[in-house]
């Protein structure tokens, strides 16, 4: 049913859109015969973990779908992060945008370093050259930086920027299987980078990350920090960890690998319809992924004009997850507003003014397995709704919380 | 059957065994239960982020264990770091940890900030020694991170006493204590929490994984968080977290060898008596004994001692042992303090009873890949070796 009155609006006693959550998050899943033929292959062998066969395929298929010499797959992103700033053998300050997710912030605190926020450009929602070249102080070791929604920023700048102060460039890129940018993949820039297979991406392994390099002694590092191994201690390094990844998560990786064509084309089929309509609109919410290269499109990432709308995000979150579209804020609130940072330096939102904005106005909608283009048409009709009858809805709204 | 020395697989010869005898577990998680359980992950589409089997497996092991709480994580390690990050008394402290134990230890203290501190293990135990312990407390230590080996809990009453006494906190490293007890009561319960493993090579096989277990309503909560990016809710944070979370995946392996984990035990006791049986009267050797005492036990490892007695060094058993794809390995061998594990900044301490154990002692292939007729064919190798060492021991050193 296409909604078409205020009373239709469930946050006003309507009937939800959906009978059940629509997440976001691509939670893809191989097909069950797939599933049980792989696992009973592990049972068979009886090998569970510590650099099993699976596993060892899994780096080899990734590192010849990311176009890179080396592949390293961990336990998860996060600890993919803490294992690169342990292989690069960093100490001091590390700049990094404040418009992330907080592990990617963590993972430096855990490995004995200190943020420096960057702000981001508005255009590429990543941090550039020109922004972060005044943030690199005598301490820094590296700059951090992450391709938001797999999408590159300014690469070859900060590539310049990082040698010219003999700093380290490496890359979050947690968003980015199946993403390339000036024609290679996003493994192709600084000197490693992390993508995560957390089930909510585009590859899902439960869990799980890898770190991919071209350099050869990079990658002897990693692989001897991921580890406590007397036959995988193959460099000198400063710390070690376990963060192996197991051969039921490569098993999930593996199989996910031989469908991720179909699913990206599947999230691309999706998020044209949503920007078929964002067109018809003349709205330009949805961040466009056609610049510079191909998108796995795993995110539909909503940047709301609160004039059109005549509420806020927040209200419009609300409304919407009221009719079971679990739309999310995201990255929401930008590091900086996290603890500890938010008590450390109280007045960064002032330096981070993009971020800030950013942070206020995004919104991610449902794509992915759990969506079909009959649940997109209805997600838009609602956003219809809201754009018709925003400052309706706006005065009967709840007042917000401060 | 080796016949002459050229027999033995270290010199050319057909090895004893067509596949590698390892030294862990390996227990197979039960098919049906794994298939059945994963069934639901694909209803679900839930796959990670504290998900049912998670919170299930989190409820039996509670119970299991008898305290208030069990955290999963993704495995031990990471639980280990956020275990003393979380407690320790102050930032930049030591924490107080045997040598004689798991090469992961001195890491995980640097991960969460702190420094290791070896102290020296109590001879007939191999447990860290609570007077080497109590000797090395001052303002500088941050917490003791006491470990429970397989064959002894680790001095629990000294140590809750001297942590009562020193105000220093109290956590075990139990992952070779699970289904052991002490006067009775599960390990699990001590100190203000204590941290177990779900790796394939131990008792219950999660593939990789592990938990806390903790009494501690405030520390589960934390550990909860932690585990989880320390997120409040989806727009706040505690504190600094991480990554720690166990995928439903891995639950459900530990979930469906949950039942059979009282026969596995049964099965490795099992193997322990038939290996004592096979090695009695083979002068020189020695094993590490489970206690008579009423006491649970696991009898996850087989650990054989090796005294000045048998003409072969420890070393030199352990190369022709790995020679016939019995994975056996030095137990402890190098002492953390004398190895690559050893940070930089410390100056190795003497620990005269820990460096004369990790000379001493094999750890011997077992699990359920170990067959009663390996266990046989190891003891006659040891006996061919005995009675052939003369000859043997001068080629080992020629091949260096």
């Amino acid at each position: 049913m296409i909604k078409d009155s205020l009373a239709d609006l469930a946050i006003f006693g309507g009937t939800p859109a959906f009978a059940e959550p629509v997440h976001v998050g691509q939670l893809n899943l191989p097909p069950w015969n797939e599933f049980e033929q792989a696992f009973n292959g592990i049972f068979d062998r009886r090998y569970f973990t510590n650099h099993g066969p699976l596993v060892q395929e899994l780096d080899r298929r990734l590192a010849g779908y990311l176009g890179v010499r080396h592949v390293v797959c961990v336990t998860n992103a996060t600890v993919a992060l803490m294992v690169a700033c342990k292989a690069l053998d960093l100490d001091g300050e590390v700049i990094v945008p404040s418009f992330t997710f907080p592990a990617t912030v963590q993972a430096l605190f855990w490995a004995g370093l200190t943020p420096v926020f960057c702000d981001v450009d508005p255009a590429t929602h990543n941090i550039s050259a020109e922004l972060a070249a005044p943030l690199v102080g005598a301490r820094a070791a590296a700059i951090l930086g992450v391709h938001a929604w797999g999408r590159a920023g300014d690469t070859a700048a900060l590539q310049d920027l990082c040698a010219r102060r003999g700093i380290h460039l490496f890359y979050d890129a947690a968003h980015g299987v199946g993403c390339t940018h000036d024609g290679r993949s996003l493994a192709a820039f600084g000197e490693l980078a992390v993508f995560s297979f957390h089930a909510t991406k585009i590859l899902g392994s439960g869990e799980g990350g890898c770190l991919a390099t071209d350099n050869d002694d990079l990658a002897q590092r990693i692989r001897t920090v991921r580890n406590f191994h007397v036959s995988e201690s193959v460099a000198r390094v400063p710390l070690r960890i376990n963060g192996k990844m197991t051969e039921a998560q490569a098993a999930m990786g593996l199989l996910g690998l031989d469908h991720l064509p179909r699913w990206i084309q599947r999230n691309r089929e999706l998020y044209e319809r949503y920007r078929t309509w964002d067109s018809c609109r003349s709205l330009g919410g949805f961040v466009d992924y056609a610049r510079g290269g191909q998108s796995n499109c795993q995110f539909c990432v909503f940047d709301i004009d609160s004039a059109r709308f005549a509420m806020s995000r927040d209200q419009l979150q609300r409304l919407l997850r009221s009719e079971n579209i679990l739309a999310r804020r995201y990255f929401f609130p930008g590091v900086h507003r996290l603890a500890p940072y938010c008590t450390l330096d109280p007045e960064a939102g002032a330096r981070l003014r993009s971020t800030e904005a950013l942070c206020g106005r995004l919104l991610q909608l449902p794509l992915g397995t759990g969506v079909t283009a009959d649940c997109v048409d209805r997600i838009t009709g609602v956003l219809d709704l809201c754009l018709r009858h925003g400052a309706d809805i706006a005065r009967r709204l709840p007042q917000e919380q401060a | 059957m080796k016949h002459t020395v050229e027999d033995l697989g270290v010199f050319g010869g057909r090895t004893i065994f067509p596949a590698a005898r390892p030294i862990g577990q390996l227990a197979l998680p039960n098919r049906e239960a794994f298939f059945r359980l994963v069934a639901g992950v694909y209803a679900r589409r839930r796959i990670t982020n504290n998900g049912p089997l998670v919170q299930k497996l989190e409820r039996r092991l509670a119970q299991l264990h008898q305290v208030r709480h069990c955290i999963a994580v993704a495995n031990a390690s990471l639980g280990l770091i956020l275990l003393m990050q979380a407690l320790a008394r102050h930032a930049g402290g030591e924490v107080i940890m045997p040598a004689f134990t798991y090469a992961g230890l001195p890491h995980l203290a640097q991960w969460a900030g702190l420094r290791p501190r070896f102290c020296d293990v109590e001879a007939r135990s191999h447990a860290l020694d609570p007077a080497c312990a109590a000797a090395a407390i001052d303002d500088g230590t941050a917490l003791i991170l006491a470990v429970h080996q397989v064959n002894s809990p680790c001095f629990i009453t000294e140590f809750e006493q001297l942590s009562r006494d020193t105000g220093v906190p109290l956590v075990f490293d139990s992952v070779h204590g699970a289904r052991c007890s002490f006067q009775g009561r599960p390990i699990g319960g001590f100190g203000r929490a204590e941290v177990f493993s779900l790796h394939a090579t131990k008792l219950l096989n999660g593939f990789e994984g592990g938990y806390i277990t903790t009494s501690d309503d405030m520390l589960a909560d934390l550990l909860r968080r932690q585990r989880n990016f320390g997120y409040v809710d989806e727009a706040a944070t505690a504190g600094i977290g991480l990554n720690a979370k166990l995928n439903e995946l891995h639950a459900a392996a530990a979930l469906s060898c949950l039942d059979d984990l009282d026969a596995l035990v049964q099965r490795n006791q099992r193997r322990y008596e038939l290996y004592r049986a096979a090695f009695a009267g083979i002068s020189g050797l020695d094993c590490v004994r489970y206690a008579d005492n009423g006491e649970r036990w696991n009898y996850e490892f087989f650990l054989l001692e090796v005294t000045d007695a048998f003409p072969l060094s420890r070393n030199q058993i352990v190369t022709v042992l790995r020679a016939e794809q019995a994975l056996a390995r030095p137990y402890y061998s190098p002492p953390l303090h004398l190895s690559q594990h050893c940070p930089a900044f410390i100056d190795p301490p003497s620990l005269p009873v820990t460096e004369t154990l990790s000379r001493r002692f094999i750890q011997m292939p077992v699990g359920e890949t170990l067959q009663p007729e390996d266990i046989s064919a190891l003891a006659d190798l040891f006996r061919f070796m005995q009675g052939n060492a003369a000859a043997i021991r001068p080629r080992l050193e020629a091949a260096g």
